[in-house]
């Protein structure tokens, strides 16, 4: 859906590599669950935006800084006012779409890991692939190490278990007992 | 007094043949009731052979039936001697090896191939002396066996002995079936415990940087195969259309 659009849609795809230049607003994205509290947090910003006077500076204090640095780039980038309610709606809307529309990447793994190891793994992905790839993690001791990757409706299994049976299958261990 | 003493011979005479006949009658009365007497035993005495060929029959079927089952629960005890030895002997290698487990995934398989070898090295060694302890006990059976069918049908009718054989052969055929099944189940459990052993020591040996690194390995190896971009390819051809 992303690169579907890039040939039919040039405003959309000047925007979304907007963003994706904005480190500030994925820098800290690294799960589909990261995700849905940031898309929670600017629900509820854009829910506070009209109810008083003082919504305006109290929508810079209830976002984190990274977010809030952001959107400023963002507005300065399309030429839009921080200082208009409207302005701030559009920019959220713009960027809870673009966190929606992030690609999830499933991956199955053997060991609970720590934030850091989340945190590396998404890092790299996104070094590596050129764009933000949102995890969501499975676990599944008896892979023992490796991981399943599940993405877009494809799946590849790079896991230890898999590998141990395709070795023992390979190897035709019955054959050997009988030799 | 002529004619008196002419009567006199020929009623003697008549009563001597008579008491011939009767002497004659009173044999063959006599030797049919011996043919008689004498076929009611042999009737006996077969139906004793057949009861007693019965019971032998009985007997060889029976224990046939009891040295299978012996044979089993032998079976049974020797897999599962077998599988605790052989768990024991892998736990027991899982300590002393050392799996130096590299950042590099394709050392790490070569580790993997490396630890997988010496366990099927130790599992070989095992399973060599429990199949020969197997074969040679099969063999001893079937020895047991012949003996013993020959030794209690000889006396007994071809057809008894032809049925007993038939009986022997099938608890035989039965033994070698199932022992056939047990060395499948070996086959198959010591996979299962390879495995289980391999996942366990694999597991122990891998700190949470290893287990991230070869996350991180499995996805170089997805990226190199484009795994990524199909997404990108099923998109694109839907923007195409």
């Amino acid at each position: 859906m992303l690169y579907g659009k890039w040939k039919i849609d040039s405003f959309s795809f000047t925007h979304r590599y907007m963003i994706i230049q904005l480190p500030g607003i994925f820098e800290n994205l690294f799960t589909n669950s990261d995700a849905s509290d940031l898309v929670a947090i600017l629900d509820k910003a854009k829910s506070e935006l009209f109810t008083s006077a003082d919504s305006l500076q109290n929508f810079s204090e209830n976002l984190p800084i990274n977010i809030y640095q952001a959107i400023v780039e963002f507005a300065k980038e399309q030429k839009l006012t921080l200082a208009s309610p409207n302005d701030l709606e559009i920019i959220i809307d713009k960027i809870r779409e673009e966190i929606l529309n992030l690609p999830v990447l499933n991956l199955q793994i053997a060991v609970v890991p720590t934030p850091k190891n989340v945190m590396n793994i998404s890092r790299w992905l996104s070094a590596q692939i050129g764009k933000k790839i949102l995890l969501t993690i499975e676990i599944n001791h008896d892979l023992v190490a490796g991981a399943a990757l599940e993405f877009e409706g494809f799946y590849k299994d790079y896991t230890f278990k898999t590998k141990m049976e395709d070795y023992l299958k390979k190897t035709k261990l019955r054959d050997f007992i009988r030799e | 007094m002529y004619i008196n003493s002419y009567l006199f011979i020929l009623i003697s005479i008549d009563v001597f043949v008579l008491l011939g006949v009767l002497v004659y009658v009173y044999f063959l009365y006599e030797k049919e009731r011996k043919a008689w007497s004498d076929h009611k035993a042999a009737l006996h005495a077969s139906e004793d052979i057949v009861e007693q060929a019965h019971l032998r029959a009985t007997k060889v079927v029976s224990d046939a039936v009891e040295k299978a089952e012996t044979t089993i629960k032998q079976g049974d005890y020797l897999r599962s001697d077998l599988m605790k030895s052989f768990e024991k002997s892998l736990q027991e290698l899982s300590s002393t090896i050392s799996v130096n487990m590299s950042n590099d995934e394709k050392d790490f398989e070569g580790d993997f191939a490396k630890f997988s070898e010496s366990l099927r090295a130790e599992y070989l060694k095992k399973i060599n002396v429990t199949l020969a302890a197997i074969e040679t006990q099969a063999q001893h059976e079937v020895e047991v066996f012949g003996s013993a069918i020959q030794k209690d049908t000889i006396a007994s009718q071809a057809d008894l002995a032809k049925k007993i054989k038939e009986e022997s052969d099938r608890a035989l055929l039965e033994i070698q079936e199932y022992k056939k099944q047990q060395l499948k189940l070996v086959d198959e459990s010591i996979e299962k415990v390879l495995q289980q052993v391999s996942s366990e020591v694999l597991s122990k040996s891998l700190s949470l940087e290893d287990h991230e690194q070869l996350i991180i390995d499995s996805l170089t190896k997805a990226k190199h195969e484009a795994f990524f971009e199909k997404g990108i390819n099923v998109e694109a051809k839907k923007g195409e259309v």
